[in-house]
């Protein structure tokens, strides 16, 4: 049975109060209030992974082997230990060597879904994207119908579009090649490329900035709302 | 001695569970077997947060012990174990594990979240005050427009920015940059993944 409405919300109202605080700069109750969030949130994701990872997948079988109705076959049993025992090998100075080939095999597969994730999901989009970036049918249909400002449109959008892309690719480049015995630089296209890609950088930092400020202070109106109608609650007021 | 014997393991270990896992993405017959594989690594991701939170806790059980900011230290672990027994006895989705879930962590996470909205207009400012640079001020006059942009203000609308400026910004020059950040940060995983599967970065400690 869960605890008493008033109470939740009351409990919610304070911690909300105590995390805006942080705007005036920090104070022992803060302090209290962010360790009782980082315990509650350590305890709540603890107990996820041994619910939904480690007692189906380790505990459970080893359980229904020892009472005598498999769910595994042995070997895989035996791997799924050999691991995890690996791994915990670590929380010991001594044998924490031990538990290298375990977090190798960590290392290995995350890097490998690191990079077929990385090609499929956003290289070959992205490319793709930028490549069909000429709206060509309505270029066509603009075109056709004789809108010539349109079509002009069209095709300044899609070529800023590119150069967006293509300049700030190229401010991440550092490549260069030395000239006898001056210092190496980058060729000139390069160098102007870059110099480009700087702003357009900046705008796009400036709009996920925009971005977020705009989230932050749809959160800032939600909490206010929510103080206001909490006191509201407690005064007995409509 | 150990270190000799210990090395070329843990590589071999790492390129070729990773070699097969990203072989097996490429060539088809072999899902079952990389479904083993991906298994194996969740257990050992799991386990690994395990052990994190294993070393919080006993950091924090040490401070108490030492008596140095005890307080804190024991809120967090009553916390820490409180939350952790009852999640673990009655359901992540269950009665009381969704009550701490909104009235303890969804509360704070929210205002967390809107004080963002204060810091960030004071580093907005401070950036007015330091970085009087042609990149500085792109990024303020373009913040500026967005936010003139967005919507009405005061009831008022400025339909030349809202309708015309702000979604040039947004969805040619802002898009075209983020899409070759989004590239760039892309070659850079595919490069430290592919050093990690020829074994010339071991992070795992070999």
């Amino acid at each position: 049975m869960a605890p008493d409405l008033n109470f939740g919300l009351v409990l919610a109202a304070v911690l909300s109060l105590l995390a805006l605080s942080y705007v005036f700069g920090e104070h022992p109750l803060l302090r209290v209030m962010l360790y009782l969030f980082i315990g509650v949130s350590a305890g709540y994701a603890a107990a996820v992974v041994v619910q939904d990872v480690l007692l189906p997948q380790l505990v459970f079988p080893v359980l229904d082997e020892l009472f005598g109705t498999p769910t595994l076959d042995l070997g895989e049993l035996g791997i799924r230990m050999a691991l995890a025992l690996l791994l915990l090998a670590k929380l010991f100075p001594k044998t924490a060597r031990l538990g290298n080939p375990a977090t190798a095999l960590l290392a290995g597969v995350g890097a490998a879904l690191a990079v077929a994730g990385a090609a499929q999901g956003t290289i070959l989009p992205q490319v793709a994207a930028t490549r069909n970036i000429f709206d060509v049918t309505t270029l066509q249909l603009a075109l056709q119908g004789g809108y010539y400002l349109d079509a002009i449109e069209v095709i300044f959008s899609g070529l800023l579009l590119v150069l967006a892309s293509v300049s700030t690719l190229a401010y991440f480049h550092f490549g260069a090649t030395s000239r006898g015995k001056q210092e190496p630089q980058r060729s000139l296209l390069v160098d102007s490329l870059a110099w480009l890609g700087s702003f357009f950088i900046a705008i796009a930092l400036a709009a996920l900035f925009h971005g977020v400020l705009l989230a932050a202070l749809a959160a800032l109106v939600e909490r206010l709302d929510f103080l206001q109608s909490t006191l509201r609650l407690l005064l007995g007021m409509p | 001695m150990t270190r000799r014997f210990s090395l070329p393991i843990a590589a071999a270990v790492a390129v070729l569970g990773g070699g097969f896992v990203l072989v097996s993405l490429l060539m088809p017959g072999l899902e079952e077997m990389r479904s083993r594989v991906l298994n194996w690594a969740v257990l050992l991701a799991a386990l690994a947060l395990l052990l994190g939170l294993a070393n919080l806790f006993q950091v924090h059980w040490q401070k108490i012990r030492e008596g140095n900011q005890r307080l804190y230290s024991t809120v967090l672990l009553i916390a820490m174990l409180a939350t952790f027994g009852i999640t673990l006895w009655e359901g992540s989705r269950a009665g009381i594990p969704m009550w701490i879930f909104s009235h303890i962590q969804l509360p704070i996470e929210t205002s967390l979240m809107a004080g963002l909205a204060a810091s960030l207009t004071l580093a907005a400012a401070r950036l007015v005050q330091r970085r009087n640079t042609p990149l500085g001020y792109t990024f303020l006059v373009t913040l500026f427009i967005l936010l003139l942009g967005s919507g009405p203000l005061f009831g008022q609308e400025i339909p030349f920015l809202t309708q015309r400026v702000a979604p040039i910004i947004n969805n040619f020059l802002a898009t075209g940059a983020m899409r070759g950040l989004l590239i760039g940060v892309a070659l850079g995983s595919m490069l430290t993944g592919l050093r990690v599967l020829i074994g010339a970065d071991r992070p795992y400690g070999g």
